[in-house]
């Protein structure tokens, strides 16, 4: 199978290396960058599979380089971030980040990260009409849902959260970006109704509704819906 | 009072005085020598004594003239009728006198208090002023000092990253050193963040996103958190039955290393066997989450400075930096929430953390 080609983006040499020898072990091809401007020549000329960017770069602000790469429709964006305020997660999603991992990370996390997010782009295929999580089924066709084979009954805006999700399984969805989807950008104080929707999908969906394993909390973040292991 | 009295006797005293002079020199003075003296005094007596002594002098002034210095003397009657005009004119000069210095006298007092009302104004404004720019100040500072803790925050994880890396590296390649080297990093990395999380809470500089969230949804983040890193663990949850429905004001994120934190250091403290609990229920206005362990209780004396830093529960523990309650502490005061610890009964310790409730507006209810 061809490697991957992923590229690096991060002016501090020490961490490039770090990175480097970290996505090499785990079997695949590296190209680096020190600036955000190389990065995006190389994002046209390389096309590489997964680009993983650092977010305190000299010349531009990481958050464009994000927009950038997503809107020259470069592969996923796994960012590294130095610092752990909410609020800059929730802008590098809402810019087009795929995920982010924050500093110091451990070389185990990245390698993961990495590897969900190569995954994703080589199942590629859109969200399935049936989707399997544990043992919850989803048939957005018709639509129906079962858990343990007993059917759940889920209402309009449930099934249209969990299409959402569905669409981006595995991958942290924020606030708004969930609330756009599903409720539009004409609908007001949406948060809110948000949190009373997920409470009422866990009661109907999850063993332990205090324990979620399908529709998962990313704190101050958003959501995501996982397949569990 | 008694100063005017005074002033009004020696004014008339002087008018007296005045009079008898002129008086014991009567033959050889003309008319308006007396008038001129005379006036004088009440013009002093205006000047010095207000409108109503004026008056009183002038008063007296105008009858010593008539009878003293107009022909017949020693009567009120006047005899030239040319002396009706000196007469009548002493009179309106005398209280035309005292009518201006009066008005003066109001006019300048009138200003006086104008000043007065425009110099506690100033005052006011100056200490306005004053009290908007030592807040603009402390904003300013408050800003300074997060960039710096941000920056100091940012320049300790770049190293420490690299470090980890490094070390994983080596450990890959053998080196069982290595792996204390990750571990030691990993320590290092916690503690400066704590550190850094106590300086930005004392200077005020936290920034939190404080709004309505659901309490199933962070005890459920909680558990996550905790069973996920320790999958032994096991935490015993009671909801509030009689309401399922909370919405608790806090920021999501920060309520969150609390409740993590608090049930991390009971799970650390509960004796094999026996369940950590979590119990969740409404009281008033605030939601009320208490963290019991069966543990060995806390000592007396450690109860006191329990939420000061670097308070520890026990040197044995060896994985706490005593920052932990400190931090949870202020973070709990700085969402409008408050951290307590309450005696259990039959051993143990119970730790209670308090959020103000959301109240949920109709539509989604």
């Amino acid at each position: 199978m061809l490697q991957d080609l992923i590229l690096v983006v991060d002016d501090e040499a020490q961490i490039r290396r770090a990175v480097r020898r970290a996505l090499e072990g785990d079997g695949h091809r590296v190209h680096d960058a020190e600036s955000g401007q190389e990065a995006l020549d190389l994002a046209v000329t390389e096309r590489p599979a997964l680009v993983v960017l650092d977010l305190g770069l000299p010349d531009l602000p990481g958050i464009d380089v994000c927009r950038r790469l997503r809107a020259m429709g470069a592969g996923p964006i796994l960012v590294l971030s130095a610092r752990h305020d909410d609020a800059e997660k929730v802008a590098l999603l809402d810019a087009g980040a795929d995920d982010y991992v924050t500093k110091p990370f451990s070389t185990v996390e990245l390698q993961a990260r990495a590897r969900a997010l190569l995954r994703r782009v080589r199942r590629d295929d859109p969200a399935a009409s049936i989707l399997t999580l544990g043992d919850v089924v989803l048939d957005f066709q018709t639509p129906l849902a079962t858990r343990a084979g007993e059917p759940v009954h889920l209402t309009k805006t449930e099934w249209a959260l969990l299409r959402t999700m569905a669409a981006h399984l595995g991958r942290t969805l924020t606030h708004r970006q969930l609330w756009l989807a599903v409720w539009g950008p004409a609908h007001g104080d949406a948060a809110q109704h948000l949190r009373v929707h997920v409470r009422s999908i866990r009661r109907k969906l999850e063993a332990d509704a205090v324990r979620p394993v399908l529709l998962v909390t990313e704190p101050g973040v958003g959501y995501r819906l996982e397949k569990p292991a | 009072m008694r100063q005017r009295a005074l002033l009004a006797a020696a004014w008339v005293l002087a008018l007296a005085a005045a009079t008898a002079v002129q008086l014991a020199l009567r033959d050889t003075l003309d008319k308006a020598h007396v008038t001129v003296l005379l006036f004088l005094v009440v013009l002093g007596a205006s000047a010095t004594g207000g409108r109503s002594l004026g008056f009183l002098v002038s008063g007296l002034a105008f009858l010593a003239f008539d009878f003293f210095f107009l022909l017949p003397y020693n009567t009120l009657a006047v005899r030239d009728p040319r002396d009706w005009i000196v007469l009548a004119g002493f009179g309106v000069a005398a209280f035309l006198t005292g009518q201006l210095f009066h008005r003066v006298r109001r006019e300048a007092a009138e200003s006086q208090r104008r000043a007065e009302e425009l110099a506690a104004v100033l005052e006011e404004r100056a200490a306005l002023l004053e009290r908007s720019r030592a807040a603009e100040q402390a904003a300013v500072a408050a800003k300074a000092k997060d960039e710096v803790l941000a920056s100091l925050s940012h320049d300790l994880r770049t190293p420490i990253t690299a470090i980890r890396a490094l070390a994983h590296d080596l450990a890959a390649g053998g080196d069982d050193r290595a792996l204390g080297i990750e571990e030691e990093a990993d320590r290092l990395a916690r503690l400066a963040g704590n550190v850094l999380d106590l300086s930005r809470l004392e200077a005020g500089a936290m920034r939190l996103d404080v709004q309505p969230n659901e309490v199933e949804d962070l005890v459920g983040a909680a558990l996550h958190q905790l069973e996920g890193a320790h999958p032994g663990w096991q935490v015993a949850v009671a909801l509030d039955a009689a309401h399922p429905l909370l919405f608790v004001r806090c920021d999501f994120s920060q309520a969150l290393r609390v409740l993590v934190n608090l049930l991390d250091n009971a799970c650390r403290h509960a004796p094999p066997g026996t369940a950590v609990e979590l119990d969740v229920a409404r009281d008033g206005a605030t939601v009320r989450f208490r963290v019991s362990d069966r543990g060995p209780g806390l000592p007396a004396a450690l109860r006191e400075r329990l939420f000061g830093p670097y308070a520890r529960g026990d040197a044995t523990g060896g994985t706490g930096t005593g920052l932990g309650l400190s931090i949870a502490h202020r973070l709990a005061a700085a969402q409008g929430g408050s951290l307590a610890w309450v005696p259990r009964d039959g051993g143990g310790t119970t730790f209670e953390f308090r959020l103000p409730v959301a109240e949920l507006s109709p539509e989604d209810a």
